[in-house]
């Protein structure tokens, strides 16, 4: 920070009074308005803000990327010095050349998949620096070894499909580095990723900084992330800047009502259901044309807002050095005596049970097996004779899941937690193991079920965008169950939807919207309603959250417990995000490859002994705490093929903990693990005595 | 900047109400040049077809035997034909047939054209067939692709003349053709779609409901499919138009004297070199401007629902 304070160079990127605005069918609607910001050499500025504020398009407007409809209206963006603004397509070419560089949020999106890595990279150089075809090719693997590409010379030669995402977005990121670039921006780069490779991708990013001196502009959602990679915070709301901040200062005094309620909608990591709340930001972002620009953007979800902030516009002032907010009261205003508001919809508090209950169990899953049959290219298989191949998704899972609790299941992509939750709703059919639900067979697909017991168990879906069906009102959509399982009388359906709405707390004119006109918190909201609407004994919910953004993630968590809490249903909890699951669930199994490695309360999961796939995806957590230390475990590789799973122990192949046992952990290639009991709840699928997974330290300590 | 025009997309999608929606709809029609110079012509003829008895004083069937192979006059906009019928009558008549009315025999006519029938025909098997093959998969797809593919391999004329052969020249068995040639190309549409909606998660929903499978096809995938079936429709009934002229041609198509306009080109074809083209010419230029103008409205529709998407 006192470096950034001093630095006598220019930055290399100067953002004043930057204004962008687009043509739509509404007329000329100002996206973002009058930003500024500044990015130094070796310094990483997070750009933060929900979906919707305008972060993407600063990055764009500083590309000149607006498309045929946007332009940017005022303000000055300086690069290295000279000005961009107004500068022909051309002019920017010569001024800019290959100084900036940008890597997206999907990289499949930009890598081309006819062509091969080594292709694709020394490309860049041949074009851009026109060195020779085999320098460039050994400047690329190089650049390969810089990004920690494991195996960079092979990797030259494949194609983009045959690398994982974490692989991929080295690649674009060593593709963004060949030329040595002054700025690089990053959008989103590690929100596709798993925990594990976002936490590798991450690291690299703090190395690239300090090795390449280049600034950077990272542009994310999370602020977890935020916390662990940026030295300097811009915080964006409804296209305006509205606090900025060393990242210190931003986590340790949050100055607008807009950070602070954004810091208290994310579950902290080891905070339970019982013991914290989230509290949801009210309303939502407003659309760029709706904006109040004679006022504070932020006034009508403000908690603190007053005659003054609707009617006048604050300035962005300096509060602390280096510390600027856009509000008339920052510096004013104490977090620590926030109270939610009388009108903020909050879930019921309940006491927390001692233990969990002994209760009859509701599901009950022994040695679950679902296995894909994997169409082998052998001649012999046309006739039948090749030999049969299985992707072994979910193997051989043991699980009982008592009455009204909620059992989270978290794992990387590809570790079959979804898999697991279809088998049970009867969308996969099952290969072997038995699967029983209030006492019945559940064991045939969902089309052979009695109406009876399909309507005990229902789901709630990840996407938001294709939870709903676009060619019917929501009403029509709530409806359809309630008539199906006939659970209220027919001329009721209409009251009893309308009800559902107001209990996912939805006004009744949604009644007669199409999904198009809904937000995403609030099409999962109608995706809840349409899952309980059959008084379901269990809900299965496959990663309802994570496509949300956090405020919204805070309000459908909490209307999710509310929900439980007044009908005592029971839930499956898939998420990949460990804070949400240790937050909501009461039961944690955390699962690798298809299998239950670790099972257990809640908070037994998040203190040692762990299970040793635990405790490295609790050290790849971004915990939005940069006081926080946390072990810096990471795994080596990508997961396994479920088709051909490794021996012995699934997880040996890339276990940090293997050298605790005798002969380098040789007893984990040849035998299966035993489960080893902790208490009589909580057990651990290792070969590594409890004795010794006991002393093994916390992953995480906060100051 | 997708972001923001997700934002955008989202506030524009606001709607009250149904009716909104279908002005919604229309205003994105209006929107594109091609489509509403597409959407003039088809109405034109739609137009003239309904009232062509308002629009001309003759029959398509009345002959006047001393004015053969005429050229346009005050009497007859667009001359006559060699039988000294009136061609702007014939041709509005024979846009009838087409456009309006289906005659299933002399006592019996059904509303809609012969295109428009025969190409609702196709919609309905090869959306059954397509559904049915996206949707279970497995060997049905396969026995009912393969089948389609087999009807592919004909050429399109060949096939027509291969079914009018078959089952003889009249109105209902062009319908017929019309629908079994435009079938197995609609069921490919349908599929390709069924296979893309059938991933959503509002499919998983219903099937954990435990819906059948013909709830799901019917209900919940096939009004989702809309959209470019529409458009592909309304080529298709430009295809259907282009080949009743050229059944009609060669003389395959209704049997005379009704005015259809493929025959209309036969007949007229004779006399070009005489030095009275007309007759065949505006015919030419009905089948031609109603094809063209089909597409274009097509063409146009396409164009503003991606970009709306």
């Amino acid at each position: 920070m006192m470096r950034l304070c001093s630095d006598p160079l220019p930055p290399i990127l100067k953002v004043e009074n930057l204004s962008v605005s687009y043509a739509t069918r509404y007329g000329e609607v100002e996206a973002v308005r009058q930003i500024s910001f500044e990015v130094r050499r070796g310094m990483t500025l997070g750009l933060v803000g929900e979906s919707g504020c305008g972060k993407t398009t600063v990055a764009f407007g500083i590309l000149n990327f607006l498309g045929p409809n946007g332009r940017i209206v005022e303000g000055s963006i300086k690069f290295q010095g000279r000005e961009l603004v107004g500068r022909s397509e051309k002019e920017l070419r010569t001024l800019r050349g290959d100084q900036i560089a940008m890597v997206y949020q999907d990289p499949m999106q930009a890598l081309n998949p006819s062509l091969t890595i080594g292709e694709q990279l020394s490309e860049v150089l041949i074009v851009h620096r026109g060195i020779s075809r085999a320098d460039a090719w050994r400047k690329s693997i190089d650049m390969l070894n810089r990004v920690y590409m494991p195996d960079a010379v092979n990797v030259m030669k494949r194609y983009p499909h045959q690398l994982s995402g974490g692989q991929q977005q080295r690649v674009v990121i060593a593709m963004a580095l060949l030329n040595n670039p002054a700025l690089l921006i990053m959008d989103e780069p590690t929100t596709a990723l798993d925990v594990t490779v976002e936490a590798a991708v991450l690291d690299l990013i703090e190395d690239l900084k300090r090795d390449f001196d280049t600034g950077i502009i990272y542009i994310t959602h999370n602020l977890g992330v935020v916390a662990r990679v940026c030295d300097q915070v811009v915080v964006m709301y409804a296209g305006e800047v509205v606090e900025s901040a060393p990242i210190g200062n931003l986590f340790a005094h949050p100055l607008h009502p807009y950070t602070q309620g954004l810091m208290r909608c994310v579950p902290k990591l080891g905070s339970t259901k019982e013991e914290s709340q989230l509290y949801p930001i009210r309303g939502r972002v407003p659309a760029p044309q709706n904006r109040p620009w004679g006022a504070c953007v932020f006034a009508p979800r403000c908690d603190y807002a007053t005659e003054r902030c609707r009617n006048e516009r604050p300035a962005f002032r300096e509060i602390a050095p280096g510390h600027s907010a856009r509000c008339f009261y920052a510096g004013e205003i104490d977090p620590s005596a926030w109270q939610p508001s009388e009108e903020a919809d909050l879930p019921s508090p309940s006491p927390k049970p001692d233990a969990i209950p002994v209760q009859e169990n509701i599901l009950e899953i022994e040695n679950l097996k679902t296995y894909y049959e994997q169409p082998s290219r052998s001649v012999f298989s046309l006739f039948g004779l090749g030999k049969k191949h299985y992707v072994k998704a979910v193997d051989g899972v043991s699980l009982h899941v008592p009455k009204g609790i909620t059992v989270g299941i978290v794992g990387e992509s590809g570790c079959g937690k979804s898999t697991l939750a279809k088998t049970i709703i009867g969308l996969e059919p099952l290969t072997s193991g038995t699967l029983h639900f209030l006492g019945f067979d559940l064991s045939m697909p969902v089309t052979r079920r009695d109406v009876k017991l399909i309507q005990e168990l229902q789901m709630v879906f990840q996407n938001p965008d294709s939870t709903m069906n676009p060619a019917y009102t929501i009403g029509e959509q709530i409806a359809r169950p309630l008539q199906r399982f006939k659970t209220v009388p027919p001329h009721q359906v209409y009251d009893e939807v309308i009800r559902l709405l107001r209990a996912v707390r939805l006004d009744p004119s949604y009644y007669d919207r199409f999904p198009s006109q809904l937000s995403g918190g609030e099409k999962q909201r109608v995706g809840i309603a349409r899952a309980f609407a059959s008084r379901p004994e269990m809900v299965l919910c496959d990663e309802p959250v994570s496509s949300l953004d956090v405020s919204v993630q805070a309000a459908v968590l909490n209307l999710l417990l509310d929900i439980q809490r007044q009908y005592g249903t029971t839930m499956l909890f898939i998420a990949h995000d460990l804070s949400v699951v240790r937050f909501f669930s009461d039961i944690v199994a955390v699962m690798y490859l298809g299998h239950i490695v670790e099972l257990g309360p809640a908070e037994a999961i998040y203190m040692p002994p762990y299970h040793p796939y635990t405790e490295a995806l609790l050290s790849a957590v971004p915990i939005p705490d940069p006081g926080a230390t946390q072990k810096r475990i990471r795994l080596e590789g990508n997961v396994p093929s479920a088709l051909n799973p490794p021996s012995g122990c699934v997880f040996h192949t890339r276990c940090p903990r293997r050298n605790l046992l005798p002969d380098h952990g040789l007893v984990c290639e040849v035998e299966r693990p035993p489960w080893r009991y902790n208490t009589e709840q909580h057990r651990i699928l290792c070969h590594i005595p409890l004795e010794d997974l006991r002393k093994m330290e916390p992953v995480i300590t906060s100051h | 900047m997708a972001t923001i025009e997700r934002v955008l997309m989202s506030v524009a999608a606001r709607r009250p109400s149904r009716w909104r929606r279908l002005r919604e709809s229309m205003s994105v029609v209006l929107r594109s040049r091609s489509a509403v110079v597409g959407l003039a012509i088809v109405a034109f003829w739609v137009l003239v077809a309904i009232f062509a008895p308002l629009l001309t004083p003759y029959g398509p069937f009345d002959q006047d035997y001393t004015l053969q192979n005429a050229p346009p006059s005050a009497a007859h906009p667009l001359g006559t034909d060699h039988l000294g019928r009136d061609i702007w009558a014939r041709l509005i008549y024979g846009a009838r047939l087409v456009l309006i009315i289906l005659p299933v025999n002399d006592a019996l006519w059904l509303p809609g054209g012969t295109a428009l029938w025969g190409v609702f025909l196709g919609l309905v098997m090869g959306s059954i067939l397509g559904l049915l093959g996206g949707y279970l998969g497995g060997w049905i797809d396969e026995v009912v692709m393969r089948l389609l593919d087999a009807m592919m391999a004909f050429p399109v004329i060949l096939l027509y003349m291969i079914i009018i052969a078959a089952i003889g020249s009249s109105a209902v068995n062009i319908v017929l053709a019309i629908a079994i040639v435009g079938t197995p190309g609609i069921a490919r549409l349908v599929r390709s779609l069924t296979l893309d909606i059938r991933t959503r998660d509002y499919i998983r929903a219903a099937e954990t409901r435990g819906e059948s499978a013909w709830y799901i096809m019917f209900h919940e995938i096939l009004p989702n499919a809309r959209g470019p079936l529409i458009v592909d429709a309304m080529l298709r009934v430009g295809y259907a138009i282009f080949a009743m002229g050229t059944l009609g041609f060669l003389g395959l198509g209704l049997p005379p004297p009704s005015p259809d306009w493929g025959s209309m080109v036969a007949k007229g074809r004779q006399y070009i070199v005489s030095g009275s083209p007309w007759a065949a010419l505006w015919p030419s230029v009905a089948i031609a401007s109603l094809v063209v103008g089909l597409n274009l409205f097509a063409d146009g529709l396409r164009e503003e629902l991606a970009r709306y998407r």
